[in-house]
């Protein structure tokens, strides 16, 4: 007898919580519709985490905006070298606007890298390397010149700062 | 039977009524709320853990060798295994490292005949600096050539003290089409050894301090690049003179071409006693060429070739064959060389080197016939220091005589 009321319980309050939890989302939705808007055109459609049939999953009214931001930001590359006293060094970066993403290539095994800037001298990321001779680095927010970027060089048994400025 | 129809019929009501309590009440304006951040400082904690030590943090590697070496030491059979360890760069940029090296010549014993600690150093490294203590290599920063040179260290390419180095210059180059642009790099090094001395002589009360200053830049010849280096030193008492433990400036250069990332000219020009200029310089020429060729499973992977060319001459020079005891024994220094060459059958290497250098600028020079102990002035019972080592391997080798080869046959696996 428990085990039927129970069953009951289910087959009745369920479809009413879930009918619930799906007008909730839509409302929310709905509430926030401009705040998603503005959000989409922030990114362009290749960065969408997408459909598998790829692209964006959101049609209609806002295509032609996203158009023209990709028209307006579109990716630039920059092409930065220099060389220190223990390596030759050379930066690919590749400015999506929204993030920035360095491709690295050192003739001499790196361990670590340290992104900077030059103005604030402060540290805005870095991260660890396994004696790369080639990393890539992806660093949100717009790239500007005035970043500068230091490998610590495996050289001689020390490792070494070299620096190259990324302006 | 009725209740259970009653409460059968009950539950729909209780949940449509849960489900509506549970229900979020709709939004309805209210005064919006200004909240004024604060700076509220985050307290630091009590106890900040050190890094941590797992298996990315660390790097480990062996060799295991068989050697059969003919030379001033006579022939041996020995065996080696080295330990090279590395911890690697961590969040606070320290990083330390160490070679360490149990050797056993060939007997029916377990026991090993010497324990070496080849190197091992603790370093910190900065945006702006490197510093570094402990048993250092400084074969690899201060010279480029592989046996011969380093002659502001008498050849000496481990030694106990500390590092400073600076890098005092970056290049920078733009590119917005493709191109590059490099400029010179330089980099400042301050060394300090308590002493270069063997540890039967070595003295730790400063008399013996050695300090040598280095700069190093990096530059293109012709797009060709160029390492120079400038090494300029001095000790702090005069022991023996021709040497860098005269007590005056010691100092050399050297260049270093690189062709093609594999092939390396090199040249060093040394001066170990600045007040015996024209007697005491020297000057080391070499070539090196790397991953050479493959024939089926042999490999020939390096080929060594350097030359030492005595520069100045002196009979009282004791470093160059002269002899400041018995005049009678005294002879000039003639030009040596030294081939290395390393080969390969899939994973088992065996190399060779072979020298005919009786040590020439280095303290091997000096025995019981030639010099007194730095200290008390008695007869030499130890010798002072190694004679060249084979850069890599770190084994003296030291033939007998001008005349004579001394060799080295290395056979050996790292994993």
């Amino acid at each position: 007898m428990r085990w039927f009321l129970f069953v009951l319980i289910l087959f009745i309050a369920g479809p009413a919580l879930a009918d619930r939890t799906a007008d909730d989302l839509k409302a929310f939705f709905d509430l926030h519709a401009s705040v998603f808007d503005a959000l989409s055109m922030r990114y362009l459609p290749d960065q969408a985490i997408g459909s598998p049939g790829g692209g964006s999953t959101r049609k209609g009214k806002n295509t032609k905006k996203i158009e023209d931001v990709e028209v307006a930001q579109a990716p630039t590359t920059m092409v930065f070298t220099g060389s220190s006293s223990w390596a030759n060094m050379k930066a690919t970066v590749i400015n999506y606007h929204t993030h920035f993403v360095g491709k690295v290539e050192t003739d001499a095994p790196a361990e670590k890298w340290i992104l900077k800037e030059d103005a604030t001298r402060n540290e805005v990321d870095s991260g660890s390397l396994n004696d790369a001779y080639n990393f890539t680095i992806d660093h949100p927010g717009e790239f500007k010149p005035g970043f500068s970027l230091t490998l610590m060089i495996y050289k001689d048994g020390l490792q070494y700062p070299s620096l190259l400025t990324l302006h | 039977m009725k209740k259970t129809i009653f409460i059968a019929t009950l539950l729909p009501f209780l949940a449509l009524a849960a489900s509506k309590a549970d229900a979020k009440p709709k939004p309805t304006p209210s005064p919006t709320t200004t909240i004024t951040p604060t700076n509220t400082p985050t307290p630091s904690p009590r106890w900040v853990p050190p890094p941590p030590m797992d298996d990315t943090a660390k790097w480990i590697n062996y060799r295991v060798a068989t050697a059969f070496q003919n030379d001033a030491s006579g022939s041996n059979f020995y065996s080696f295994v080295d330990l090279f360890l590395r911890r690697r760069l961590d969040q606070y940029n320290f990083t330390a490292e160490g070679d360490v090296r149990v050797l056993k010549y060939f007997s029916n014993s377990y026991e090993a005949d010497s324990l070496q600690i080849i190197t091992g150093d603790v370093s910190y490294s900065d945006l702006f600096l490197t510093a570094a203590a402990g048993r250092l290599n400084v074969g690899d920063p201060l010279t480029p050539m592989r046996f011969f040179g380093d002659y502001s260290t008498m050849g000496l390419r481990r030694l106990d003290g500390f590092q400073l180095t600076l890098p005092i210059n970056f290049s920078v180059g733009v590119v917005d089409s493709g191109q590059s642009i490099n400029s010179n790099s330089t980099a400042l090094s301050l060394y300090y050894f308590p002493t270069v001395f063997s540890s039967t002589y070595a003295a730790y009360d400063t008399t013996q301090s050695f300090i040598l200053g280095q700069a190093r830049v990096s530059t293109k010849f012709a797009d060709i690049p160029v390492i120079a280096r400038f090494n300029i030193g001095g000790c702090a008492n005069n022991f023996y003179d021709y040497s860098i433990t005269g007590g005056d400036l010691t100092y050399s250069g050297s260049l270093d071409f690189t062709l093609a990332h594999d092939y390396e000219f090199y040249a060093e020009y040394g001066v170990e006693d600045g007040h015996f200029s024209n007697d005491s310089s020297v000057l080391g020429v070499g070539a090196r060429a790397r991953r050479l060729i493959t024939f089926g499973p042999f490999s020939l992977d390096e080929l060594i070739l350097e030359m030492q060319v005595p520069i100045g001459y002196s009979l009282n020079n004791t470093f160059t064959g002269g002899n400041n005891l018995d005049q009678g024994l005294a002879s000039y220094p003639q030009k040596v060389f030294f081939v290395g060459l390393k080969t390969r059958i899939k994973g088992f290497n065996i190399n060779f080197y072979i020298t005919d250098s009786p040590g020439d600028y280095t303290f091997s020079r000096l025995n019981s016939s030639n010099a007194l102990g730095p200290i008390n002035r008695q007869p030499l019972a130890q010798p002072i220091g190694p004679g060249n080592v084979i850069d890599g391997l770190n084994i003296p080798l030291v033939a007998s005589a001008y005349n004579t080869l001394g060799y080295l046959v290395d056979m050996e696996v790292t994993f």
